[in-house]
């Protein structure tokens, strides 16, 4: 059938028809995402299952006989046993600690006041400022009668290089007190040795032209031998301590020491501790940052630290004191000591700011003694750690 | 033509309508052998599927810009996280004593050995004493400090877990003097805490001076104001309960160096410390009525603060600035609020009411006064201003309160409570609010501050004949409840400012 010739009515009319359709295709095609002003509410999407008839006869002919009666009361829990009244806080007399460090003869209750005994202290203690080398005693003398002041006077130092006393700083050292750790320790695990001695990788080489060669001589002509054994830690380290008197009282060992007991505690510190020396150095950038900490693994931090967070003698203001303190840690997960600064405080005074500052740094030393149980792959994310400490919970109610 | 054109377009479209109604469609044609509940099912099912094809277009396009921006905001979190130090909150810790190790102070030269032994107990005893710090025992030092300037070897205190350490070295003069100084170490931060002290003394105050020593490092530590160098006046009794024998009396605040300010021929009462300590107001029954009389301490003299005949004064406190003294006087059966002033003598009437208002206690800016009152029934405590006028009552327990005394810190208020035939010491912010009770027993009464506003002393007797009157101190915290050592009865306690 061959075309027909149409005059200007039927072009007019097919131009017409043609953007008509156009117009709604297009309108059919995307009309739907740009013109639609009327959006149905999302419908809520549910599981369902489908039922056979034998499956709901069977289901109803399983169900209680009477949907009216009354289901089976479920048994109540056993009370519990009332409480006894706290008894009233008596002193117990006997136990007493009371100080009474030199119970003096106390004067018999006789007929005439002690009048030759009241007479209230002159102020003889007196701050006295200190002479470094031997204060000489006519000082001491002439300031019997100034009044101390509450807040000692820097010129009340006694000795006005107080530092310069500390001449073996190596005792202070970290290490050593893990030397004298009562904590008992195992043998520790070798280090892994997968890392190490892992073939390269030589599949990932891709093979051109060019250095066809040189990766056919890359291949391993001899299976390499296993890498020695890891040197175990220096017995030398810790013979000192086994050189001192130890303790005569245990329960005077440090808090942390006993806390992670825990052999899975354990044995996560002495890895960590076995791969310190895989791990590139802080701050090259050659670290494995690892996949973000986890809830468990930063609760385990705070955990650490909560222990050794002893608020008992702080002041009542200190503890409404909220302060925030940043530390580096080592990536054996020691704190280092000399990074522990104060990066903030809310609620309180710089005074009180200051001791809830110490009270939480501590905390931080002593509990991180050996080391904090945090994963050694993700160092970059816990090499700088914030906390804050909030009292809240320990105020008194 | 033109439909042909279009005809490509079009089976198009509808296949695609047409496959995304096969799964209802199919759902619904699986109708026929269904339950009521199946079907209803089904529908909803088929409902779900046969959508419009804009909307899954629609939301296809909504469902994927929401997984891009999700997408984004994990990838910046992760990146922040990523950069950012670990932030951690610690929000409950522990409550214990502070273990410390105090070697026994070095004496320089032979004369002070004595002394340095008894200075070191005292240190120790004033310390363990607060209940905030525990002395490690000597036995558990790996090594013996024997010199005041040796340096220190943190890592064996570290090694005993001693968190605070205490040096110090007394030496004697040849004029009978003695010297004490002494250094404080933060052992876990391996340095000093705070700077060396030295104090200085007659032989006799050795027990001062080892308080005063104390007394900084409890502030060192805690950051409270200290209150070991103080004393406590309060009415030493003998004898039995019909016929006890009352004396007036001064001791440490630790039961040492007892004083005894007048004879047992008078009774006497409630001794008031004057806000410089140097004076005691107390209340005598030596004209067989109750009267104030006033006592300096230097010269153990007393005299009658006032000379009112025929009426009855008891109850005094002093003002804050030691100016006033305010106290009740019983006129004609009633007894009300009166105020002093003890340069004039002129005396101002605070309260006028037909009840008993007694126990008076000024707020530590001296701008208002605590007392109780039994105006509303039975005993309630009430505050009004220092000039008199209208009072508040702050007090709406069960029982009777009384004997309120107001915290040298100015925030709360402590008083006796009587409750279900028992007696309570406690405590209550000055509004009333938060009200706390820290005993309870047969009888606990009469408490009195700490100069720091932390411990809190007052009279506890035992029941029956035998009951002895004793004093008893308590943190406020309701903590380290402890009787204070003391030979003999005592009651009334009023615990002084800190010793200059």
């Amino acid at each position: 059938m061959g075309l027909m010739p149409m005059d200007r009515s039927e072009r007019i009319g097919l131009i017409v028809s043609g953007g008509a359709h156009a117009g709604a295709i297009l309108w059919l095609l995307v009309g739907g995402i740009f013109f639609s002003h009327d959006m149905p509410p999302p419908v809520a999407t549910a599981e369902v299952s489908l039922m056979s008839q034998s499956d709901y006869d069977a289901m109803i002919a399983a169900a209680p006989k009477a949907a009216t009666e009354a289901p089976p009361q479920p048994s109540l829990p056993e009370p519990p046993q009332a409480e006894p009244t706290p008894p009233a806080p008596e002193p117990d007399t006997q136990s007493d600690p009371a100080p009474q460090p030199q119970p003096e003869p106390q004067p018999e209750p006789d007929a005439s006041p002690d009048v030759t005994e009241i007479a209230p202290p002159q102020a003889e203690v007196a701050d006295t400022p200190p002479t470094p080398p031997t204060p000489p005693s006519e000082q001491v003398a002439s300031a019997d009668i100034v009044t101390p002041a509450p807040q000692p006077k820097p010129a009340d130092i006694v000795a006005p290089t107080p530092n310069e006393a500390p001449d073996r700083p190596a005792e202070i050292a970290p290490d050593k007190t893990v030397e004298v750790a009562p904590e008992p320790t195992t043998d520790p695990l070798p280090e892994p040795q997968t890392e190490a001695a892992a073939p390269k990788e030589t599949g990932d080489v891709l093979k051109t032209e060019e250095n066809k060669d040189k990766v056919a001589s890359a291949a391993p002509e001899a299976s390499m031998r296993p890498r020695s054994k890891p040197a175990k830690p220096k017995p030398a380290e810790a013979a000192p301590a086994e050189a001192r008197p130890a303790p005569t009282e245990t329960a005077e060992a440090p808090a942390p020491t006993e806390a992670p007991t825990d052999a899975v505690a354990d044995a996560l510190s002495e890895a960590l501790a076995g791969e310190q020396s895989d791990t590139p150095a802080p701050g090259t950038g050659t670290a494995a940052s690892g996949p973000p900490m986890t809830g468990g693994e930063k609760d385990a931090l705070v955990i650490a630290v909560k222990q050794c967070w002893n608020v008992g003698s702080l002041s009542t203001d200190a503890l409404n004191t909220v302060v925030t303190i940043g530390v580096t840690m080592e990536p054996g997960g020691k704190p280092v000591s000399g990074s522990i600064h104060m990066i903030g405080f809310e609620g309180g005074s710089e005074a009180s700011a200051r001791l809830a500052y110490e009270a939480g740094r501590r905390a931080i030393i002593r509990c991180g003694q050996n080391g904090y149980p945090l994963p050694a792959e993700k160092y970059d994310q816990w090499k700088e750690v914030e906390i804050t400490f909030d009292p809240e919970k320990m105020r008194m109610k | 033509m033109t439909p042909h054109r279009l005809l490509p377009h079009r089976p198009f479209a509808w296949r695609a309508f047409a496959d995304r109604m096969e799964p209802g469609r199919a759902a619904l044609n699986s109708l026929s052998n269904r339950t009521r509940w199946g079907r209803a099912a089904a529908i909803h099912a088929a409902g779900i599927k046969a959508n419009d094809p804009r909307e899954g277009k629609a939301m296809t396009f909504i469902r994927s810009l929401c997984v891009a921006l999700a997408l984004t905001g994990l990838a910046g979190m992760a990146a922040e996280a990523q950069t950012g130090p670990l932030r951690i909150t610690i929000t409950d810790g522990v409550i214990e004593p502070l273990p410390f190790a105090a070697p026994q102070f070095i004496a320089e030269n032979p004369g002070a050995a004595e002394v340095a032994a008894q200075i070191s107990q005292v240190v120790a005893a004033d310390l363990t004493g607060t209940g905030l710090f525990r002395e490690i025992p000597a036995s558990a030092f790996i090594s013996p400090v024997t010199s005041f300037e040796a340096p220190v070897a943190y890592a064996d205190w570290k090694a005993i877990n001693a968190q605070a350490l205490i040096t110090g070295a007394v030496s004697a003069g040849t004029d009978g003097r003695i010297n004490v100084k002494f250094r404080l170490y933060d052992v876990f931060s391996g340095a000093p805490l705070g700077d060396g002290l030295q104090f200085g003394g007659g032989q006799g105050d050795w027990r001062r001076m080892a308080h005063k020593v104390a007394d900084q490092i409890y502030a060192r530590i805690t950051g409270e104001s200290p209150y070991f160098d103080s004393r406590v006046a309060y009415v030493a009794e003998s004898g039995p309960k019909d016929q006890r024998l009352k004396r007036l009396a001064i001791m440490d605040y630790d039961g040492a160096n007892v004083q005894y300010l007048t004879d047992s021929s008078t009774i006497v009462l409630a001794p008031r410390f004057s806000p410089s300590g140097d004076r005691v107001l107390y209340t005598s029954f030596e004209t067989g009525f109750p009267r104030i009389k006033l006592m300096d301490l230097a010269s153990v003299s007393s005299r009658a603060l006032a000379e009112l005949q025929g009426n009855m004064t008891f109850a005094p406190r002093f003002s804050p600035d030691g100016g006033t003294v305010v106290f009740s006087l019983s006129q004609d059966g009633n007894t009300d609020l009166y105020a002093m002033k003890l340069s004039s003598g002129a005396t101002t009437r605070l309260t006028n009411a037909p009840s008993i208002e007694t126990a008076p206690s000024f707020s530590p800016d001296g701008s208002k006064i605590v007392f109780e009152s039994d105006r509303s029934g039975n005993q309630q405590l009430y505050v009004m201003s220092a000039g008199g006028g209208e009072a508040t009552r702050i007090s709406f327990g069960e029982g009777r309160y009384g004997t309120p005394v107001w915290s040298p810190r100015g925030d709360m208020v402590a008083f006796t409570k009587q409750n279900a035939g028992r007696f309570h010491i406690g405590v209550m912010r000055t509004d009333g609010s938060e009200e706390r009770l820290l005993t309870a027993s047969f009888l606990d009464e009469g408490p009195t501050w700490s100069p720091n506003g932390r411990v809190i002393m007052f009279t506890r007797e035992g029941a029956g004949a035998a009951g002895v009157a004793q004093l008893y101190s308590v943190d406020i915290s309701g903590r380290n409840l402890k009787a204070v050592p003391m030979q003999g009865g005592a009651s009334d306690p009023d615990w002084s400012p800190l010793l200059p």
